[in-house]
Order: structure tokens, then sequence, then C-alpha cells
């Protein structure tokens, strides 16, 4: 239960987040928050793991909604924005595991632990992104070329693991 | 272990594409700061998760208990690498309860390290169980991937009926040629003084009576009866039963039969069983510990099957039956077959004495007037049903449960002291 509160909450503020700092629209940005915020809620009511997908993408949403309609100016929360959706998807998740015997301690904080660990070094990638955002590059084709070319060398780089991994 | 991706696999690498991709679509950079983390977890979840290399061992302290003992289940568990989760489900077969430690259980598998998670069981119900499989699902440190394991169900528990505590049996009214604890009515070779007797070529001397002899002028002896063993035969109705939540009738017979054939193996008496119901099965008359067990074994096989078939008593093997046996039948008389049965054994001549496992407490009453009216109807005929077979000579014994047998046995006892006074 307290996974799921924690997860709601997570999710709660990550949905307020570009809806109070909208100049605006800020109402249709809310809109979107409340929407991902309820179907969280739903997913974790009914245990349905597709419904916290669909809450994870449209907080994704309303962020890149957010950034499109302000001024371009880098977001210097975005680190945290992407660790608090990770720690929200983290949560959700977990709280979907049965409890099957007396939650000890030692099993508590290996999890914090793990949690922590996750959600600081999503902190440090993301910082490292933001940085890598910040450098005044021209733009054009090939840095968009290099830009597809990274995102998709990832996926293949995961979906390479994963298959190794079965 | 068998390895499968937990539904987070698919989510974290879904939600890491379209990050990426939404960043470059839109061209706004800090979108790959959104999915960048779950490109992380999924990076680090793929490269972490390693098969834990499970072994497991299940131990059952008994294979062999009665009714209520508890039973000690044991899981043993080593793990090569730690795995930070694993649930144990231990499949316990219905009639099984777990009395303590918990069902299904989390717990941490350290590195090299052997674990134990114990079970105490308690079987309610007599029978023979099969336990389920023992199931372990393993969790990565992030959860990305789950590993299966499954242990066959390769474990065998049978559970006996608890035997009562009886002080005295029922004796047959005659006895067979083989030594054993039961003083014969004839006389012979043996201890218990029956009678004095005008002395006979061939008598041994240390038999004559000197005192009746002085004062006789003659030479008498003593007689005496010998210990001889007796055959008895345990007629088990299992053509029907009435059952209430965890208790029926059948249960109660197994126990009567398990605490009668306790007693009598005990007293050195050769004991038979038939079950007499939709499966007829039959175990000739023994005696010995070992033939304790065949019969223990063969009332754990002992089931209710519905079967129109007609059967007689004319099924069961003669040798089943010895002349001069006493046949202990079991039975809740409900169903004609088997009652018909007891009639006709009457009428060959077979000691019979009947333990009716009533059913009466299991059957309500009714609300209407008329349902009440039909139950005093019922139970009016089994009364009647009741006196016919003790006019025959058979003794009848209602016996519910919460009672103990040997209330059943005394007055069992009671009535055939009383007609084989009568038959003089």
């Amino acid at each position: 239960m307290s996974r799921a509160v924690g997860s709601l909450a997570c999710a709660g503020a990550l949905a307020a987040y570009p809806a109070a700092a909208a100049t605006r629209l800020g109402w249709v940005l809310a809109a979107i928050g409340v929407v991902a915020f309820g179907t969280l809620a739903v997913g974790l009511g009914l245990r349905r793991p597709q419904l916290f997908i669909w809450a994870l993408v449209l907080l994704g949403v309303e962020y890149a909604v957010w950034l499109e309609l302000e001024t371009h100016a880098l977001d210097q929360r975005a680190p945290v924005v992407g660790a608090g959706l990770l720690l929200t998807a983290e949560l959700a998740f977990d709280s979907l595991e049965p409890e099957l015997g007396p939650i000890t301690s030692t099993a508590v904080l290996a999890r914090v632990i793990v949690l922590a660990v996750v959600v600081l070094a999503s902190v440090g990638i993301g910082a490292i992104v933001l940085g890598a955002a910040s450098i005044p590059l021209g733009g054009g084709v090939v840095v968009t070329a290099l830009g597809v070319a990274a995102a998709v060398l990832a996926l293949a780089l995961i979906a390479r693991l994963a298959a190794a991994r079965r | 272990m068998r390895r499968s991706a937990a539904p987070k696999l698919g989510a974290y690498a879904g939600l890491a594409g379209l990050g990426l991709l939404a960043a470059l679509v839109l061209g706004q950079p800090l979108l790959v700061a959104l999915a960048a983390p779950f490109a992380l977890v999924l990076a680090g979840g793929l490269i972490l998760a390693d098969d834990p290399r499970l072994e497991a061992a299940v131990e059952l302290d008994h294979d062999r208990v009665l009714t209520d003992d508890p039973i000690e289940l044991t899981i043993e568990l080593y793990a090569e690498r730690g795995v930070p989760r694993l649930d144990v489900l231990a499949g316990v077969p219905d009639g099984l309860i777990v009395d303590q430690g918990r069902n299904p259980v989390s717990i941490r598998l350290e590195p090299d390290e052997l674990q134990r998670v114990e079970l105490t069981l308690r079987a309610a119900r007599w029978g023979a169980y099969q336990l389920g499989d023992v199931l372990f699902r393993g969790h990565d440190t992030l959860g990305l991937f789950r590993f299966d394991l499954a242990l066959p169900r390769d474990r065998q528990l049978r559970v006996f009926p608890r035997e009562e505590q009886i002080r005295t049996l029922l004796r047959p009214h005659d006895t067979q040629p083989y030594a054993g604890d039961e003083v014969a009515r004839r006389r012979g070779e043996g201890i218990e003084f029956a009678d004095i007797r005008p002395f006979a070529f061939g008598d041994q001397m240390t038999r004559v009576n000197w005192r009746a002899t002085a004062r006789r002028g003659e030479l008498w002896v003593n007689d005496r009866h010998p210990e001889r063993n007796s055959d008895i035969v345990l007629f088990l109705d299992s053509f029907s039963e009435v059952r209430r939540a965890e208790s029926s009738t059948l249960d109660l017979a197994l126990g009567a039969a398990a605490t009668l054939a306790r007693g009598y193996i005990g007293a050195r008496d050769r004991i038979g069983l038939v079950g007499f119901g939709g499966a007829f099965r039959w175990l000739q008359p023994g005696t010995g510990e070992a033939h304790l067990y065949r019969i223990c074994e063969a009332l754990l096989d002992t089931q209710i099957l519905l079967s129109y078939a007609w059967r007689d008593i004319a099924v069961v093997p003669m040798r089943v039956l010895p002349p001069q046996s006493l046949v202990i039948a079991i039975t809740p008389l409900l169903d004609e077959r088997s009652v018909g049965a007891l009639f006709d054994l009457r009428a060959r001549g077979h000691d019979v004495t009947v333990i009716e496992t009533s059913p009466v407490p299991y059957v309500e009453p009714g609300r209407t007037a008329s349902e009440r009216l039909a139950f005093r109807l019922w139970c009016l005929r089994r009364d009647a049903l009741r006196d016919r077979l003790r006019q025959g000579g058979t003794a009848v014994v209602e016996w519910r449960e919460g009672i103990p047998l040997a209330v059943g046995i005394e007055e069992a006892g009671a009535f055939r002291r009383h007609a084989f006074a009568g038959r003089g």
C-alpha cells in the first residue's frame, strides 16, 4: 500500500510541476496531468501494469507539451523529472508484487538502497544529457543523423543485451 | 531455473524507445533525460541479471502419521548467487493444514548460504496425500527478470485415522484352534480352571485335584479352559456416507476399524477386512504387525464410489469369512445392499455385531412441519431396522461422533452376553 501511495505522490508532483510552472495554457497541462494521475490510480487499483505505462507516457507528454509551449530554455529540473518518472514506475511495479511474508527491515533497507542508487544514477545521467544539450551546436542534418544513430544504437544495445539474456 | 521477463522489462524498453523517438521528432533533447533513466535501468538489469543457480530440496519428517499429528516440511535452499527476493510456494493438498510457518513466503537468499523454510503441517483427515509441486520464483536486483523453479511432487504422506483407547473387545462366541489370549469355552490344556471330573486314563498326575480326591475316595482331576485365538472380520460398509464439513460417517467408521484392528491384533487374534461398497475389497484374516499395516493401508484406500450394481454376501469369498468368526460390521445402515448383506450373514450362522456410525447427527431435522415429520419417520424406520436386526440375534449399537467407541463396545458386549445367556 505504501508503495502505491508513494507512486501516486511522485506522479502527483510530476503532474503538478509543468502545470504550475506554465505561463500559458496551464489548464491543458493540468488536464493531462489529472488524466495521467487518474490512469495511474486506476492501474494501481486494478493492478493493471498496462495502465502504468499509459500514465507514464501521459506524464511525459505533459512535460513535452510544456517544453514546447515555453521558450525552449533548458529546464534545469529535467534530470529530476526523469528520475521522478522512474521512481513512479518502480514504486508502481513494486506495488504489484504480492506480500508473501513479514517484511523484514533488512529487505526494506535493501530495496530502499537499490531505489536510491537507481534514482541517483538517473539524476546523474539526466545531468549528463542536460550538459550535452546545453552544448551550443549549429544543428543541421549531421547532428540530427548523429542523434538518430545514437538513439538507434542505444535501443539496439538494449535489444542485444536482452537477446543475450534469453 | 527457467528465466522469464517481468512486465517491467517490456514497459521500460517501450518507454525508453518512445522517449528517444519523441526527442528526435520534437527536437527536444531534454526528453532524452526522461528516457535515459529507463534505458539505464534496462542496461543495468540486463548486465546484472544472472541465473542464481538455485538448488532446493524438500524433506518431510514422516511419511506415515496419525490424524492431527504435526508434520514438519523442510525446504532447504542454496544459491551460488544471492537472490534479493525468492518466493516459495509449497503445494499443500486439501486436507492438510499449515499450522506453523507461512506458505507462500518471500525470503532473501544470500550467496553461498544454506537457508531453510520450515512449515508445520497437520492432517485434519485421514487419507493418502501427495504433496504438490514446490514452486520457487526468484527476482533479480532490478526486478526485470524472474527465475522459476518447480520441484515435482514426489512426496507421499499417508495419514492414518487416530485410534481410540479401548480396554475391552468384543469376543466371539467360539474360538479358533490356534493359541491366543482368549479363554475358550471348551475344555483342554490351559490355565483357567473350568471344572473337576473323575480321573480318566491318560490324565496327567499334575491335574489331580487332591482335595476332591480325598473327599470322594477316588481320583478326580481339574479341567481347564485352553487359551485360544479368534477370528474377527471387519465388515466396512462403503456404499454411502453422510458428511458435514470435515466429518463424516466414513471417517467415524475408519477410526473405529483402525481401533478395533489394533486391539485385536494386540490380542493375537486374526483379523480380516471386507470393504463392502462400490469398490469391493477384502483381506483374509491374518495376525501380526505387518497385517495391521496391510489393514491400515486398505483402510486408507477406502472411498465412497457410487455404484448401482447389486451386491450381496455371495461375492465375499468364503475364506474371508472363516467359520466361528465374529463379524463386526461398521455401517451407517443407509444402503439396502449392506443391510441385506448383514441379514444374510446372520442367516448363514455368522456371529454378527453391528456398530452403526449414526448418520442422524449429520442430518438437519428440517424447518417446516412436513420436513420434521419426514425426519421423525426416517428415525423411526431406522429404529425398526435396528430392532429387526436385534431380533435376529445381531447386536446393534448406535455410535455417534464424540462418544468413545468403548461405550459402543460395552453396549454391544452387554447385548451379546444377554443373547448368549438366553441361547443357553
